[in-house]
């Protein structure tokens, strides 16, 4: 079992904005979150881990101005594994990847999950996995394109490629796995990110 | 603590966010004119050096502190394209 101190060079910290954020109803990285787009939070949280951060979005997918590189992902279909495949063919590297709307995510945890030496971590919680954060090795390209051509979810993908589970009881070192793993769908995951981050 | 934990304390969630937000867009054609000449020095300074490949290198690590791996990478490839 690894511990997360293993050493495998540059890791990306690659956030996936090419949702249709249909639920928000408005282009989920640019929902203001305390006065910053929300993808800055996955961001900041990224450059403070010392990853090297990468967006990944759709063509015409709407984002603020930001310093980092953007990757765009194919237009069709709209499935976060594009997203995960993208970042991969751009990374040429493992890729910690998170979504946009994670607005928790310690620095702490995604420098842990770039040093873990397997070729893909997920977290799971409840019994629910979170495939858009963990860490992917790019030799799973081909894997995770071939899932995506049988119309797999990310989750099932996760499952049928052995992925390393990371459970509560790992997440606790970093802070309330419910937390972390929290994302924002809706205008009322919204209003409860305002919420949480006022007492942060 | 394990070192790495610690990397939690490094200024709040919103303070984070705030930096990303307010550090503005890369200026790309800038970056890569000031990458294209500090790589024309890493290109002449072997010479100077005898060959000496480390002590070359500083200048293109000095522009690294400000540009992203892609324009480092998109500035090299343009230098070993040069005749």
């Amino acid at each position: 079992v690894s511990s997360g101190d293993g050493e495998r060079g540059s890791v990306v910290g690659a956030v996936l904005a090419g949702g249709q954020s249909a639920r928000m109803g408005r282009p989920k990285p640019l929902v203001e979150l305390c006065g910053s787009p929300l993808i800055c939070y996955p961001l900041g949280a990224i450059e403070a881990a010392g990853l090297e951060p990468l967006v990944v979005a759709k063509p015409d997918s709407e984002l603020p101005r930001l310093s980092c590189r953007v990757a765009r992902e194919p237009e069709h279909p709209s499935h976060p594994l594009v997203g995960i495949v993208a970042a991969l063919r751009a990374a040429v590297r493992p890729a910690v990847v998170i979504a946009c709307d994670m607005p928790f995510v310690p620095p702490a945890m995604l420098s842990w999950l770039a040093g873990l030496d397997e070729r893909l971590a997920v977290c799971e919680l409840k019994g629910r996995l979170h495939p858009l954060l963990g860490l992917y090795d790019p030799s799973l390209v081909r894997d995770l394109e071939a899932a995506l051509a049988r119309g797999e979810s990310a989750t099932d993908a996760s499952r049928a490629l052995d992925a390393r589970l990371i459970g509560a009881g790992e997440l606790h070192r970093f802070g309330d796995p419910a937390r972390i793993c929290f994302n924002v769908n809706t205008p009322e995951d919204l209003e409860e990110a305002r919420t949480l981050l006022a007492t942060h | 603590v394990h070192p790495r934990e610690r990397l939690g304390e490094a200024g709040s969630v919103r303070e984070r966010a705030q930096r990303v937000r307010d550090r503005g867009p890369v200026r790309q054609p800038k970056l890569d004119r000031v990458a294209a000449r500090a790589l024309a020095q890493y290109r002449e300074q072997p010479y100077r050096h005898g060959h000496d490949a480390k002590a070359s290198g500083a200048p293109a690590l000095v522009i690294a502190s400000g540009a992203t791996q892609e324009h480092i990478t998109s500035g090299l490839r343009g230098w070993m394209m040069q005749p």
